[in-house]
């Protein structure tokens, strides 16, 4: 609109600024009521005002098509924006976003005030980001964040627990083995891989948790009671092995084998559950069935 | 002459000069006489009854009216501005100024328009910002005035030849709280630049006012409602509406506009000094006189 107004010249192309008002403007001017003969004021004209009537003269004489509805609105006191965003993973959008929002500190500063400043007149507009995937996408950072932290509290009060029931902080310690590693280890792998965690992933860790923590405490609970008994260390692996071993076995092939079908899904949620949830579960047979005894037999020895 | 026949004349005469004393004596024009209307074929009913309607309009010379616009959108959100409007009769072609008091930061915009029949209308926008009349493209009737819902087609006056008539019926209406019997008329733009392929006009029979104006898009759709209302019988002589509401129907949108001052014919009216005031000059409605001093 302005350059148009100013003979079409391209270095108008751009929001009108105060000095495009002439001087005679900037003073207020007396308007004359042709009939009533009463006299009113036109107040003085600033870039605001200029900007105000090109947006009246635009929609004096725009088609239906043209009027711009669908981005301001009608009191013409907020303004829409939208994109369009391309599929990603969560780091590289949010590296977008706050590039949106680099941009606008750079070249609109004005419309950066908070909504505080806005209501008591101290900043001249807010910008505020929104729709549904930007929404989304800060969703996902909490969600994998959230993840951290619940897991190692979860593991931590576990452990606590084992602690407390088993009366041996040894155990305690030994147990974290074939908690955290069955959940850590293939978590790891992805991050080094660079495959995203997201919803799916988490959701699995929490699950195959149960899992291995069910499995641990099953082995530990008959190892710990043989040990009690008077048996030795060897023995009571033995006891252990042989009370608990088809039990956890079977339950690990069953819920492997259960997990390894939705590998076969077109969702890829879905098959991401599949193939974590497998290898998880099978680990924590691993840890339960190798690393356990190992440590247990190892910790026991130095210790007798 | 036997004494019937004077007796006849003398009431005649007698009727006659009751029927318009108050607009005869103030300058006005009288009321032409309803003619007989041949009802016989839509068509030529529908054009008369245009046709007179429009002859009894005519010479109110000017008008001068302030009006609040309040345009609504689909949402229900609405901004309200000021206007005041002068307009000048012409036997070719209406001029007219509407000028915008508020909001503050538009105050001062003024549009110029010269309407010609039958052709092209002459726009002119005068923006105190910087201080420039411009040409509005006057080809473009379609388009939005102002923004609202009233397209300059809409505001420009009806020229009965502009359209073929015809009478599709009669109709009782509410307006203003009363039952108004109504003709039912439609009228299909015979110009290019128009916005619609046909308008259904309900005018009152007793007052010959526009009470409503469905608008039909070129597509035959009923686009948009014109509902005039709070009528006022200015200098006795003729009506103005003081509430126009316009409904789009395809967008939900609205305008209203309510004038709270109403003038006709100045020189009707007394000026401050206790003396009339003069009519409104062609020299007022120039693009130099948009622009403010």
């Amino acid at each position: 609109m302005h350059q148009v107004q100013n003979e079409n010249r391209p270095a108008f192309y751009r929001v009108p600024v105060e000095d495009d008002v002439p001087i005679e403007a900037r003073q207020p001017t007396v308007l004359v009521d042709e009939v009533l003969e009463e006299e009113t004021f036109i107040p003085a004209q600033n870039a605001s005002s200029m900007a105000s009537q090109y947006y009246l003269q635009y929609e004096n004489g725009a088609k239906p098509s043209e009027n711009l509805a669908s981005m301001i609105t009608p009191d013409r006191r907020s303004f829409r924006v939208s994109a369009r965003v391309d599929q990603g993973p969560t780091h590289v959008l949010l590296e977008a976003f706050d590039e949106i929002r680099r941009i606008a500190d750079a070249h609109f500063p004005e419309i950066r005030g908070t909504p505080a400043a806005v209501e008591d007149g101290s900043a001249l507009s807010t910008m505020t980001m929104t729709g549904r995937f930007y929404l989304y996408m800060n969703m996902m950072t909490r969600f994998v964040g959230t993840l951290v932290e619940s897991l190692s509290l979860a593991l931590l009060a576990i452990t606590l627990l084992i602690v407390f029931v088993y009366r041996s902080l040894t155990l305690g310690a030994v147990s974290l083995i074939p908690n955290v590693l069955p959940i850590i280890t293939p978590l790891g792998l992805m991050g080094l891989l660079g495959v995203p965690l997201d919803g799916p992933a988490v959701l699995v860790a929490a699950v195959a948790l149960g899992v291995c923590v069910d499995d641990t405490i099953h082995f530990i609970t008959k190892y710990s009671s043989a040990r009690k008994e008077g048996l030795g260390i060897d023995a009571a692996l033995r006891k252990a092995f042989r009370l608990v071993g088809p039990a956890l076995t079977w339950t690990t092939i069953v819920l492997v084998l259960g997990f390894s079908v939705l590998m076969l899904s077109d969702f890829r949620p879905n098959i991401v559950i599949g193939i974590l949830g497998s290898i998880m579960i099978f680990l924590a047979w691993f840890a339960d069935f190798v690393l356990l005894p190992a440590v247990l037999s190892l910790i026991g020895r130095e210790s007798t | 002459m036997n004494i019937q026949t004077s007796r006849a004349i003398l009431m005649t005469v007698v009727l006659l000069l009751s029927a318009a004393p108050s607009a005869l004596a103030q300058g006005l024009p009288p009321v032409p006489p309803e003619p007989k209307f041949d009802k016989s074929d839509p068509v030529k009913y529908g054009t008369s009854l245009a046709k007179y309607a429009e002859a009894r309009d005519a010479g109110w010379i000017d008008s001068y009216s302030k009006s609040k616009m309040t345009l609504t959108d689909a949402r229900g959100d609405s901004v309200t501005r000021e206007t005041r409007q002068l307009i000048l009769e012409g036997q070719d072609g209406d001029k007219s100024i509407a000028r915008f008091m508020s909001p503050a930061e538009i105050r001062g915009v003024a549009a110029l328009t010269h309407e010609h029949p039958g052709g092209t209308d002459d726009s002119w926008l005068y923006l105190p910002s910087s201080r420039r009349v411009r040409r509005i493209s006057g080809a473009n009737r379609t388009s939005s005035f102002q923004g609202t819902e009233f397209t300059y087609e809409d505001l420009s006056s009806i020229d009965p030849d502009d359209y073929t008539w015809k009478h599709l019926g009669d109709d009782k209406l509410t307006v203003d709280g009363k039952q108004v019997e109504v003709y039912k008329l439609e009228a299909k733009p015979t110009y290019k630049n128009t916005g619609y392929s046909k308008l259904e006009i309900y005018m009152s029979k007793k007052l010959w006012r526009p009470e409503r104006t469905v608008y039909y898009d070129k597509a035959g759709r009923k686009l948009k409602t014109l509902t005039q209302s709070r009528w006022q019988h200015i200098h006795k002589r003729y009506w103005r509406a003081t509430v126009l509401e316009m409904t789009n129907h395809q967008t939900h949108k609205k305008t209203v506009i309510a004038s709270s001052a109403l003038f006709l014919n100045m020189a009707l009216y007394k000026g401050k000094n206790g003396k009339p005031r003069k009519n409104l000059t062609a020299a007022q409605f120039t693009r130099q006189a948009l622009e403010s001093k």
